[in-house]
Order: C-alpha cells, then sequence, then structure tokens
C-alpha cells in the first residue's frame, strides 16, 4: 500500500489539468511581488538624480499599476485552480469512504464505532483537504519565493545581502525549536481538553446518580481539578507560542536595522542608490513570509500525510464476499440442525436449530429477550453468515447464493426501527423504487399509517429525523413494517415489528397483515402471542433450543410456557 | 426551529448585551487587563515610530547634499541601526508581556465560567437533564467557553493592536503629508466597502456551507448507523447516487466561496501596489517641487506596508467576535435556567438520620401532560419494612423511586401528596433529602475509571470503610480478584465485570452511604448461581435495619418482602404478601408463575 504522502501527491497529480496551471500562475504572482520594488527602487533613483525626469518617473507609476493588475490575476486564478483541485479530490475521497462503507462485511460495523468513521470523513479528511489546498502550496511558493529574493537581492548587492541574512540562521532555529516545543505543548492542550470533555460528558451522563446520592460538592472539586489542567496546559502552550512569533519577526526585524547600519553607509559612500536601499528593504520584508510559511507547510504536510493514511487503511479493507449464484427465488425455507455463536460470544445464539416451511407458508418464533429469536432474521439477509449447510433456500445453502439475490428476495422489519432522515415516501420506497403510488399507499393502509401520514403538513414528501417530523415509536415500526411490505421479496420476516403499537393498532394490523403476506413466506419473530397465533407454525425458544413447537391450539393444549404466556398477555391488557 | 438556526440569527450586536457580565469574572484581575491594553498601545508606538527612525536617516544621511549635518554619517546610521534594534526588543518584550497577561486573563475567565456553570448545573432539575441531551450539554461546556477566551487572547490581543496599527498609520501619514494621504483613501475607501461587502456575502455563504456540511456528515453517519437496513434492502446503488449529489452540492457551495475569497484577497494585496503608485506619482511631484523630503516619502511607502496587512486580519476578528456572541448567549441561557426548588446554598453533610417511614398518598404524576404515569397510588411503608414493587415494565415502577428522591415534584405535573418521616417532601432541603436514601441500580454506573472512585464516589472514605461494605455486600473477593485491588482501573462501560458482578458493586456502594432508606432496581439478567448466592446475602445485610423500596425481579425479595405492591399502566392494581397474592390468583400469580418457568428468574416481560 502506498504511504500516506504518495496517495497525496497521487491526488495532486490526478487533478494536474488544475494543479500545473495553478503552480504556474502562482510563479507569475510570485515574479509580480518582486518586480514591484525593483519598479519603486527605480523611480527613487529617478528621482534623486541629478536631473530628474518627471515623464519618466510616470511611466514607471504605470509599470506599477500594470504589475498590480497582473499581480491581482495571478493571485486570483491561482486560488481558483488550486483550491478547486483540492475539493475535487476532498469530494472523491468522501464519495469513496461511503462506497467503501456500503461495500464492508457487517464484522466491520461490530467492532468500529460510528465515531471513528466519521471522524475519517471529518477531522482527517479536513487536514487532508488542507494538506491538499495550502501545504503543498506554501512549499512550494515559500521556496520559490524566497530562492528568488535572495537571487535578485545578491544580484543588487551580494555583500549587503550576506550582511543583512545574517539573523536568518538564527531565526531558522528559533523556527524549528519553538514549532517543535509548541507542538509538544498544544498536544498536552488537546488531552487536557479530551480529560475535561469526558469528565463533563460521564458526569452529566451519571447526574442522575450524582444527586441521588449528594455528590455534587465532590463531583465539583474533581471538576475543578481539570479545569485548572486545562488553565495550566494552556498558559504552558502560550508561553512559548507567545514568545515563538514575536521573535520571528524581531529577528527579520533586526536585518531591517544591520541594512539600516551597513547598507547607510554604502548609500553615503556611494556605493548603493537610495533606490536600491528602499529595495532591500522591501525584499527583506518579503524574506519573512517564507520563513515563516516553511515551518507551517512541514507540518500542515505532516499532518495531512497521516490523515491520508488512516483514510486509505479503511479504504482498503476487503469488501464483503460477492461471490455465489445469481438466483430467482421462490422462497422455501429450511433450517438443519442450526448451531450459530455470535463472532466474540462465549455462548451459541441458537442450538441445534431446525424447521422447514414451503413457499407461502407462516413460522412464528416466540421466546424471552435473549432467547436468540432475532438471529434467525439476521443470518437469513446474511448480516451474519450462517455455518455452512445449515440454512438452505430453495434448497441451497444461503451461503451459495449471491449476497445481492438472497438480500433481494428476504425482506426484513429490523427489531429497531431505522428510518432514514429522508422524505416518507423515499424511506418507503427504499427497497422497491419503481413501486407504483398505489402500491405505496396500499402497504401504507395495511400498516395503519396511510390516515396519519396524509394528516402530517407534507403529506407523503414530510421530512423525517432533524430537519422534519418526529415520529413516535409505534409509527417508525408501522412506517418499517409498510417499507417491507413493499418490498416484492418472496421471504419477509417480521422481527418484533409491533412492540410499540398500542393493542387496538394491532389488532388492525394484523387483520390486514394476512391479506399482504399471502402467498409469501413470512417469519414473525414475537414476544406476543397475539402475533403468532395464526400462523401454520409456531417455535417456541428459550436460551437458543426450540422448546416447544406446533400450532397456536396444539401449543396452548401442552400447556407450559406457551400457554402461561397468553394467559399474562391476556391479564396485562 | 433547530438550536443551530436560532443561534445563527444572533449577530455580534448582541455581544454587547454580554459584555458586563462576561467582564464581572475578570473581577480582581482587571488591572492586568488594562496593562495589557496600555502595553498594546506602547507597542503600536513602537511599530509606528520605526518608519521615523528611517525618515531621519534618509533626510539626515542618504540624499545627496543632506549628509553631515554636524555629525560623523557612519556614527549617526550605526546609532540609528541600535536605536532600531532596540526598538524592535522593546516590541517583543511588551508583546510578549501582553500576551502572557491576556491570555491569563482569557483562561481565568474560562476557568471561572466553566466553574459556575457546573455548580449551577448540579442545582438544575432532573428535567432539564431529560430535555437538554449529554452531548450537548458537553459542548456548552467545554467549547463554548473557549469561544470567550478567543475573544480576549485573539479579538483584545492582536485585534486591538491591528485597530491600533491603522488609526495611528492612518492619523500619521494624515499629519505627515495630507495630500498624499487623499491619494491612499482613494485606494482604502472602496477597500473598506468591498470588506464590509465581502464579510456581509460571505457569512451568509459560510452559514449555507455548514448546512449543506452537516447534511453530507449526517447522511453517512446513518449509513453507517443504519448499514444493515441499506444491505437488507439491496439500496447501497440508491444511497450512492443520493450521496453523490449531496456531495456535488457541497462541493459547489464551498466553490462559490472559494471564488469570492479569491477575488477578496488578491484585491487587498493589489490595492497596497496601487495605493504604492499613487503615492509616487503624486509624491515624485511634491519632491521635484522641494515641497516633500526624499526621507518623508520613503518613510511614507514604509507605513503603506503596514496599513494593509492587518486589514484582512481584522474581517476575521469580525468572525470570533460573532462566535463569541453566539457561545456566551447559549452559555448564560443555562446559567438563567432556574435551579431546583428546595435546593439549598450550601449542600451540607446528613444532620439527622431520618427514620425511614413512606406514605404515598393519591399520588398520581405525568412527565407529558396527555401521558399520565401514575394514577392515585397510595400506599405506605413502615420504618424497618420492605415493600416489593412488581409490574410488567412502564407499569411505573422507577417512576415511584425518581418522585422519592424529589427528582421530580408533584406539583404542576401531578397531584396528592409524599411524605417521610410525615413531613411532605416539598418542606425537605433536597440535599438532606437525599441523603436518607441509597438508589442501587441494575447497572453500577461509573465514575473515572478505579474501582476505588466508583464504590466512594467523591466523598473521600479511608479504605478500611471500603474494605468492611465490599465484604458486606459480598463484592470483596472480586475486588480481590484484580492485582491492583481498589486501584483497578475498569474499562469503558466496565465491561470486564458481569452484570450480577455489578450490582454486588452497586450494593457496596450503597453500603458505604449507609442510608436509612434503600431504593433497589434488581438485576434482571440471567446471572450464573454463585453469583446468585452472593447477591442473596448481600441483599441481607442490605436490607438489614434500612426501609426498602425493592423493583423486584428475584424471588427471595418478593417472598420474604413485608408488602407487595402491584402495578398495572400506573394503578396499583393487587397488594399483599406473597401467599395472600398467590392465593388471589391474578396479575402477581401470573406473572411470578411465568418467571419461574425460565431460570430462576431472568427477565421482565415488556408490554
Amino acid at each position: 500500500m502506498k504511504s500516506g504522502l504518495q496517495t497525496l501527491l497521487t491526488y495532486q497529480w490526478k487533478y494536474r489539468k488544475l494543479v500545473l496551471p495553478g503552480l504556474l500562475l502562482l510563479l507569475s504572482s510570485d515574479a509580480g511581488q518582486l518586480i514591484a520594488p525593483l519598479i519603486v527602487a527605480r523611480i527613487i533613483d529617478v528621482l534623486t538624480a541629478p536631473q530628474p525626469s518627471q515623464g519618466a518617473i510616470d511611466r514607471l507609476c504605470w509599470m506599477l499599476f500594470g504589475v498590480a493588475a497582473w499581480i491581482l490575476a495571478s493571485r486570483f486564478l491561482w486560488r481558483h485552480f488550486m483550491f478547486s483541485a483540492a475539493r475535487l479530490a476532498e469530494m472523491e475521497i468522501r464519495n469513496r469512504l461511503l462506497e467503501q462503507v456500503l461495500r464492508l462485511p457487517s464484522a466491520y460495523f461490530t467492532r468500529t464505532r460510528t465515531g471513528e468513521v466519521m471522524a475519517l470523513a471529518t477531522n482527517d479528511l479536513i487536514s487532508v483537504r488542507t494538506a491538499l489546498a495550502m501545504g503543498i502550496v506554501a512549499g512550494f511558493d515559500s521556496s520559490v519565493l524566497a530562492a528568488a529574493t535572495l537571487v535578485i537581492m545578491a544580484w543588487m548587492d551580494w555583500r549587503l545581502t550576506l550582511w543583512t541574512v545574517l539573523p536568518f540562521p538564527l531565526l531558522a532555529l528559533v523556527m524549528a525549536v519553538g514549532l517543535s516545543l509548541s507542538y509538544k505543548r498544544w498536544d498536552a492542550v488537546q488531552k487536557s481538553v479530551e480529560h475535561l470533555t469526558e469528565k463533563v460528558r460521564e458526569s452529566l451522563a451519571g447526574m442522575r446518580v450524582l444527586k441521588a446520592y449528594v455528590q455534587e460538592g465532590g463531583d465539583l472539586e474533581d471538576f475543578e481539578r481539570t479545569n485548572r489542567a486545562n488553565y495550566e496546559s494552556n498558559m504552558a502552550y502560550v508561553r512559548i507560542d507567545a514568545l515563538y512569533q514575536p521573535a520571528i519577526v524581531v529577528l527579520a526585524g533586526s536585518s531591517v536595522a544591520i541594512l539600516i547600519a551597513v547598507g547607510g553607509a554604502d548609500v553615503v559612500s556611494g556605493q548603493l542608490s537610495l533606490g536600491k536601499f528602499n529595495a532591500f528593504m522591501a525584499y527583506l520584508g518579503m524574506l519573512t513570509w517564507p520563513m515563516i510559511a516553511a515551518g507551517w507547510m512541514v507540518s500542515l504536510v505532516q499532518r495531512g500525510a497521516v490523515s491520508m493514511g488512516r483514510i486509505q487503511t479503511m479504504l482498503a479493507l476487503p469488501a464483503e464476499d460477492a461471490g455465489g449464484a445469481e438466483l430467482d427465488l421462490r422462497g422455501a425455507l429450511e433450517a438443519r440442525h442450526m448451531t450459530f455463536t455470535y463472532p466474540g460470544a462465549a455462548a451459541p445464539a441458537l442450538v441445534d436449530f431446525s424447521f422447514r416451511l414451503e413457499p407461502g407458508q407462516s413460522l412464528g418464533i416466540v421466546g424471552e429477550v435473549g432467547s436468540g429469536k432475532s438471529t434467525l432474521a439476521l443470518l437469513l439477509g446474511r448480516i451474519y453468515d450462517p455455518p455452512a449447510g445449515t440454512l438452505f433456500l430453495d434448497g441451497q445453502d444461503v451461503l451459495e447464493i449471491s449476497l445481492s439475490s438472497l438480500r433481494r428476495a428476504v425482506s426484513w422489519v429490523p427489531q429497531e426501527a431505522f428510518l432514514f432522515s429522508e422524505t416518507i415516501e423515499e424511506n418507503l420506497r427504499l427497497g422497491h423504487f419503481e413501486a407504483a403510488p398505489d402500491e405505496l399507499r396500499r402497504m401504507a393502509a395495511v400498516a395503519a399509517l396511510e390516515e396519519e401520514i396524509l394528516e402530517f403538513p407534507g403529506g407523503y414528501e414530510t421530512m423525517l429525523g432533524e430537519r422534519g417530523i418526529t415520529l413516535s415509536g409505534g409509527q417508525k415500526q408501522r412506517l418499517c413494517l409498510a417499507r417491507a411490505l413493499l418490498k416484492p421479496a418472496p421471504v419477509i420476516v417480521l422481527d418484533d415489528t409491533l412492540s410499540a403499537v398500542d393493542s387496538e393498532s394491532e389488532r388492525a394490523i394484523l387483520a390486514e397483515l394476512r391479506g399482504a403476506l399471502a402467498g409469501r413466506t413470512a417469519v414473525v419473530i414475537s414476544h406476543r402471542a397475539s402475533s403468532v397465533r395464526d400462523l401454520d407454525h409456531i417455535l417456541v425458544l428459550e436460551g437458543g433450543r426450540i422448546v416447544q413447537q406446533g400450532r397456536h391450539a396444539e401449543l396452548l393444549a401442552q400447556g407450559g410456557y406457551y400457554k402461561d404466556m397468553v394467559e399474562l398477555q391476556e391479564l396485562e391488557q | 426551529m433547530s438550536e443551530r438556526e436560532e443561534d445563527e440569527r444572533l449577530g455580534a450586536f448582541e455581544l454587547t448585551r454580554h459584555v458586563r457580565r462576561i467582564l464581572s469574572y475578570v473581577g480582581s484581575l482587571g488591572w492586568l487587563l488594562l496593562l495589557a491594553v496600555l502595553g498594546s498601545l506602547l507597542y503600536a508606538a513602537l511599530e509606528l515610530s520605526l518608519p521615523q527612525v528611517v525618515r531621519f536617516g534618509v533626510d539626515h544621511y542618504l540624499v545627496p547634499g543632506q549628509a553631515g549635518n554636524g555629525q560623523e554619517p557612519m556614527e549617526g546610521l550605526r546609532e540609528l541601526g541600535l536605536l532600531y534594534a532596540g526598538l524592535l526588543f522593546g516590541m517583543l518584550f511588551l508583546s510578549y508581556t501582553r500576551s502572557l497577561a491576556l491570555n491569563h486573563v482569557g483562561q481565568k475567565v474560562v476557568q471561572r465560567l466553566r466553574t459556575h456553570i457546573w455548580a449551577h448545573l448540579h442545582r438544575l432539575p432532573v428535567r432539564f437533564f431529560d430535555h437538554n441531551p449529554v452531548g450537548r450539554l458537553v459542548t456548552r461546556v467545554s467549547n463554548d467557553t473557549n469561544a470567550l477566551s478567543d475573544l480576549f487572547t485573539n479579538v483584545l490581543a492582536s485585534g486591538l493592536e491591528d485597530l491600533l496599527r491603522v488609526a495611528g498609520v492612518m492619523l500619521i501619514l494624515a499629519t505627515m503629508e495630507p495630500r498624499l494621504s487623499l491619494a491612499v483613501a482613494a485606494v482604502l475607501l472602496p477597500l473598506a466597502f468591498m470588506t464590509w461587502w465581502f464579510k456581509l456575502t460571505s457569512s451568509a455563504m459560510h452559514r449555507k456551507i455548514r448546512v449543506l456540511l452537516a447534511r453530507v456528515n449526517a447522511f453517512l453517519q446513518e449509513n453507517v448507523q443504519g448499514i444493515s437496513v441499506v444491505k437488507s434492502f439491496v439500496a447501497e446503488k440508491a444511497m450512492q447516487s443520493k450521496f453523490h449529489k449531496l456531495n456535488r452540492d457541497f462541493y459547489q457551495a464551498e466553490m462559490s466561496l472559494i471564488y469570492l475569497n479569491a477575488v477578496f484577497r488578491p484585491a487587498i494585496s493589489a490595492a497596497s501596489t496601487i495605493a504604492i503608485g499613487l503615492v509616487l506619482w503624486f509624491g515624485s511631484r511634491a519632491v521635484l517641487a522641494h515641497e516633500l523630503t526624499m526621507g518623508t516619502l520613503l518613510a511614507y511607502l514604509f507605513y503603506l506596508r503596514l496599513l494593509f496587512s492587518p486589514l484582512e486580519a481584522l474581517a476575521e476578528k469580525l468572525n470570533i467576535l460573532q462566535g463569541a456572541a453566539v457561545a456566551s448567549e447559549r452559555l448564560f441561557r443555562i446559567l438563567d435556567t432556574p435551579v431546583e426548588p428546595g435546593y439549598p446554598a450550601q449542600p451540607g453533610e446528613r444532620e439527622t438520620r431520618a427514620r425511614g417511614h413512606l406514605v404515598f398518598e393519591n399520588v398520581s404524576f405525568a412527565y407529558d401532560p396527555d401521558k399520565p404515569v401514575l394514577r392515585n397510588v397510595s400506599f405506605e411503608v413502615l420504618p424497618g419494612q420492605t415493600a416489593a414493587l412488581v409490574g410488567p415494565s412502564g407499569s411505573g415502577k422507577t417512576t415511584i423511586a425518581s418522585l422519592m428522591l424529589g427528582f421530580y415534584r408533584l406539583e404542576g405535573h401531578g397531584s396528592g401528596r409524599i411524605l417521610l418521616d410525615g413531613q411532605p417532601l416539598e418542606q425537605w432541603d433536597l440535599t438532606q433529602l437525599r441523603q436518607q436514601f441509597a438508589l442501587v441500580q441494575q447497572d453500577l454506573f461509573l465514575f473515572g475509571r478505579q474501582l476505588r472512585q466508583n464504590v466512594a464516589l467523591f466523598t473521600p472514605r479511608s479504605d478500611e470503610e471500603l474494605w468492611k461494605a465490599l465484604e458486606l455486600a459480598q463484592a470483596a473477593e472480586l475486588v480481590r480478584r484484580f492485582p491492583e485491588g481498589l486501584s483497578h482501573e475498569l474499562t469503558e462501560r466496565g465491561s470486564t465485570l458481569s452484570q450480577g458482578e455489578r450490582q454486588l458493586l452497586s450494593f457496596a456502594r450503597a453500603l458505604v452511604a449507609d442510608p436509612p432508606i434503600l431504593l433497589l432496581d434488581e438485576a434482571t439478567a440471567n446471572i450464573d448461581s454463585r453469583t446468585e448466592q452472593a447477591i442473596q446475602r448481600a441483599l441481607k445485610a442490605l436490607l438489614e435495619g434500612r426501609t426498602a423500596l425493592v423493583v423486584a425481579h428475584r424471588l427471595s425479595t418478593v417472598q420474604d418482602a413485608d408488602q407487595i405492591l402491584v402495578l398495572r399502566k400506573g394503578e396499583l392494581v393487587e397488594r399483599g404478601r406473597h401467599d395472600e397474592l398467590m392465593r388471589a390468583d391474578g396479575l402477581y400469580a401470573h406473572l411470578y408463575r411465568t418467571q419461574r418457568l425460565t431460570h430462576t428468574d431472568s427477565g421482565r416481560f415488556r408490554a
């Protein structure tokens, strides 16, 4: 794999149609900046000559205006070119990050926090962009400008140049030491901010415990310690930072002091013209910037390269398995003695799990929290892979079916209702983009949602989430149900779909659901007997094992867990 | 309206309303602030005198025909060089001390403000925390306070200096040679107008860019969080094309800002070259007419260089000012939120130990007006008794504990009376009231990393005290398992401990506090039999001599309870001892039977 720096340069090269003209224009603007003091020097020399000519001065002034226009044009253009290139690269990297997110296997997301992925897309991407836009430009600009300035100064008067650049080695030393010290201390500041943030987050999250145990006083003292540490790390940083910035200005300024003493003597003795004396002053001013920029640039590129490396590592991870047979599935579903353990878990979630469904049949799975009843839903869509030779669709091991045809054949209502911050309609169409409008309405009606949707200000166009309305838990679940029903899949899995729906809506939905599920193989996972009582086959799970199975009436007759559950739920109503 | 939109309507002008309040945190450091401002003035004066040195040198020694003036030119030039260097070192000293002083003041203000906010947050009602997510409050305390320190270090330090520099240069230019200043003004006025226009246009663009960037990132975040939904609906392609579009919109918005910046920033530097040209155009005529000395003209050029560089920086300062205004508005909004009624000015140690007589009298309560949580609940727990609360989740069990602790008030949100030792809760000092209870949660909420701190919380306790409590809570063995003992560092969420073990540690926490009343939420998870036995033994020690209100999931607790209160949808539907309720064969009997069917008692039903 390429290093971060190499990747940065690859991106720079990729947009060379913008970068190369940008660099040329940058050179052109530097040239303009270098020429302007020469013109001013000429003007002053003409002015101090024995026979000054106003006409010559005016011509030179016009040249100066011309140079100003030239600088303006080239600076505008180089900024435009270089920054466009950086932003295009930024856009491309961001697109690739999302594409990679969509391609990675689920295992990646179980061990990676959302925040880590987001940090790549925000903090790291910003430092990459900055390195692309400013780091390399500043490096190029400052070295070219510094070299050219020195050449011109030496061409005008090499002896005076040597005198005036005397403080510069010292300046470079101050830069190097100051930068590394201030970075270390800046890191310490960042750490203390992290501590403070963590302390604040923890105490706020535990505020109820703090209040219940009347620990406010002790917590305040603890907070004070972190707060003071933050103050101290800030001041330690300032002690370096506040010194090193003006030190640069002063050291650069001392060149001017040398110019007055040494160069002034040259003017008196006639070795140096007054115009050149003034030009020297201007050029010394121009040398200060590259000195400051050099250190700045190195750090920008370094940071950018580290960030690029992190992004690169994520982009290089292997994608989800893309092989397998492309099949048109009908929905015969079978599990054979399946025992499945989640990656990293100690105990299996399902043990010796078997059942068989013909296309169009329905299966209910009931059991307590943690009994393993949601696992089948995740295995069917291969969010997790089942063991080989245990789970079959149309007689084919699901591991041998391509991910896309498998997932196209299975529609799923997740236990935790997850909706996107888009319109209601966009959410509904997630699995069937081309669905006809009346089909959309019909499924919303089955989920007993149609009336409520029409009451929203924008109807089906209503935005959800932060930029729109917040749905109740029950509404979210019903929307997820309608979304899954709309997807034209032969198999549908409902995972505790109606837990937050009140019992009245539940009855209405269950009545309608039968029609909507007709012809599809359905797996209904629930902790409520009412959701499964009419299904073809019911499994009762306990600790991952099937402890009872059969039809509703049979299970009631058997007595035991299922019967007790039904009775309890009747009492709770 | 979202908070972001609300904040964006606030301008820098709002800051003036808060200036007095911000300054109150400066307090005794006022003299330092004053000194720093004086230092800035002096710094600007020194900086502005540099060109005068050049001017003096040129006029006295360098311009042909002027050399001499009774002094040896080489000698004079060397002295001027030294003077110039001396001025520079004076500037270095001033700049350094001023930066230190301003940073000291700025950081102290932040520190004081943070402490103030933190102390205030402690006294806010639980309802406030229900409505303000942790993430938002964290931003307030750590980031927004920092925006205020920028006000001192950035705006006051370099901003004041830049302002003084610009004003000083303009004043000097005008007095040195008024006619040339007209030429400079001809450049500066359009530039000032342009800066103002740039500021307006760019802040509108910045706002748009922020909104679009937030949208791009939110989209990415949702796709990460909902990745299994995206995958199972095979919606990758659709998501990709939506993202490309969002990303392109963002790119285009950014490009328009880049375009604007690409015009504005070079324009300032071009303006300075044009100003130099104009000064030379008119100045050369004045020099030739002997109305202007060469030295003055050169000094003029030197001053022009000082004039233009701060202009750009000043536009930046406006942004910082605006940020500080928004931050202070948010911070002061928190500080203006009224504290919990009944919270004392000075929370003290527990003064008296309550007997532990609890009474609920016709208590009804709702968090939201249209969703009642408790309906007309009445019960009494005598000192030393154990009452078990049983019922499906959502039936109001934990609300009863929250009300006992005075987290929520009945007034305005319900009716009835709650009494402790015969005294209505409203009449208790809140900190005194809470010190009569120990809240034992299913899960040990972790503070910091060390075990010690998680048992003792923020009250200093001796190791003996802690070990004694750990022994009683049957948690000593588990702590000894770690080589560092009490200093063992727990991982995030305490994942090295099982749920049963975490409950044992929260028992120890309660025993250290040693209150007369327990509010206990029993662990529901599957617990291995060894830990289960430990929990049973610990519960005995815990309940001994205390009044207890237990949200019960364990058989032994309900069987031994002095009374069992069965709740359903906020109503008390059954009460009595275990055998009485079993005979009645109602909700309790069914709950009991189904629970026994699974393990010991592994879960509560969600309803």
